[in-house]
């Protein structure tokens, strides 16, 4: 199978099958695009992207070649955060900064796959928290004066009425 | 931006939504800065749309950015069309998406209407013309009819039901909307469809004609808005018996009463308020 060159912000250069780079919506409009030969040795460079997070999207990529299309507008079945697969939980037992990092790599690449499962992942770590947590765990300050933030939980106290 | 209030004087009619926090430029950041990785707001509005929308409100206490993003059409449209991927998106503002994806309200707003906890939620009306205090009574399953279809949401696979008589009962539910102020709220802003359904078959012995109601009810303030929902036999039952105090003004091209008139089949009831701007999330 033939493959490509990625080339990562710090100048690394990674050797991936085509079709595995090509889950990348990025890098398969730019191959199109490019009209890029599979014949010639191009090295498609993706700036905003470094080594270490570059190797861990690949990882991913390679992992998931075979997944059927996601569907794309199926009304019957709701999207839930608890449905990430265990080989994913594990991929992404990482620090904070890779996972906002692959976050970032993933709507950079367009991956959707990837993207949905890692905002999911921080969805999961936000949600059984209260707000003074959320604070602590992500480096927030906590901006508010003490009557603004009456006032949002007087709303909210409306809002929940039910 | 409104002061705060004290619990006692707050009321409806002075409720304004919150506007959305300034946020100076030495705090522009904060929120989106995740220990030292920044995300643009784009990424938190998607990692906020998987949040359980239920919980979503609570976050809005972690600072400015998040009370902005947790309350915007933005997030609330994106919660929208995925759980109901095939919408079309009306321009709502946040607060009514939040109301329909947290609450039952634009579910059935009738409690027990399979009579699957006995009476629990009804009542006799207090009128009582002819002496009589019946129920209507529950089967479980009807007799008089074939048992409820198990395809029918509605029922949540209940099978039981009310049953006529050839007596004069009735029951009466009232729906306080005053107690559930954002519903209030967007009723009047937005006149959405409401949905009301409880179930009642011919008893096996009888074929009598009954009326299932609703009547809705509305004051200047909004602190007494209420629906009221009957079934009974009598034909026209009146209403305005049923309790005097909560009788205000009637909604002008709001609220109608709705009967249906049924004979032995089962019967179900699935009206809707009539209004000028339906609000339709289907």
């Amino acid at each position: 199978m033939p493959n490509i060159k990625l080339q990562s912000s710090d100048g690394e250069t990674f050797e991936v099958d085509v079709e595995i780079a090509k889950c990348s919506v990025t890098i398969k409009t730019m191959l199109e695009d490019l009209g890029m030969d599979d014949e010639e040795e191009e090295v498609v460079p993706l700036p905003n992207v470094n080594s270490a997070i570059l190797r861990k999207v690949i990882h991913w990529a390679t992992y998931h070649k075979d997944d059927p299309p996601p569907p794309e507008d199926d009304e019957n079945k709701e999207k839930r955060t608890d449905d990430i697969s265990s080989w994913d939980a594990d991929f992404l037992k990482v620090d904070q900064g890779t996972l906002f990092e692959l976050i970032l790599a993933a709507n950079y690449l367009d991956i959707k796959g990837l993207l949905d499962v890692t905002c999911k992942t921080v969805a999961n770590m936000i949600k059984g928290k209260a707000p003074e947590e959320i604070r602590k765990t992500f480096n927030i300050k906590n901006d508010f004066t003490a009557s603004e933030e009456e006032q949002v939980r007087k709303e909210n106290e409306w809002c929940e009425e039910k | 931006m409104r002061n705060v209030v004290s619990q006692t004087d707050y009321s409806f009619a002075d409720f304004k939504f919150l506007q959305h926090f300034e946020i100076s430029n030495e705090d522009a950041t904060n929120g989106l800065c995740f220990q030292e990785t920044y995300i643009p707001e784009e990424m938190l509005v998607n990692i906020l749309s998987w949040v359980p929308p239920a919980i979503l409100l609570n976050l809005s206490l972690v600072c400015k950015k998040w009370n902005n993003i947790v309350k915007s059409n933005r997030l609330w449209r994106d919660i929208h069309k995925r759980k109901k991927a095939n919408c079309k998106l009306k321009r709502l503002p946040w607060y009514v998406y939040f109301s329909y994806h947290t609450t039952n309200s634009f579910k059935n707003l009738i409690n027990n209407g399979n009579g699957q906890e006995h009476h629990k939620h009804w009542k006799v009306s207090r009128k009582n013309m002819f002496h009589y205090t019946k129920k209507l009574q529950i089967e479980n399953p009807p007799r008089g009819t074939d048992p409820l279809p198990s395809n029918v949401p509605d029922f949540n696979g209940h099978t039981s039901c009310f049953v006529t008589s050839s007596e004069n009962p009735r029951l009466a539910q009232e729906i306080p909307l005053f107690k559930k102020r954002l519903l209030c709220y967007i009723m009047r802003e937005f006149r959405p469809r409401i949905y009301c359904s409880a179930w009642m078959a011919s008893r096996f012995d009888n074929e009598s004609v009954h009326q299932l109601m609703i009547k809705g009810y509305n004051s200047p303030d909004c602190n007494n808005d209420s629906l009221i929902f009957c079934m009974s036999k009598e034909k026209p039952f009146l209403c305005e018996n049923m309790d005097k105090s909560l009788i205000r003004e009637q909604w002008k091209d709001g609220w109608d009463l709705w009967n249906c008139i049924h004979h032995q089949k089962i019967l179900t009831l699935k009206k809707q308020g009539y209004h000028r701007k339906q609000l339709c999330f289907n």
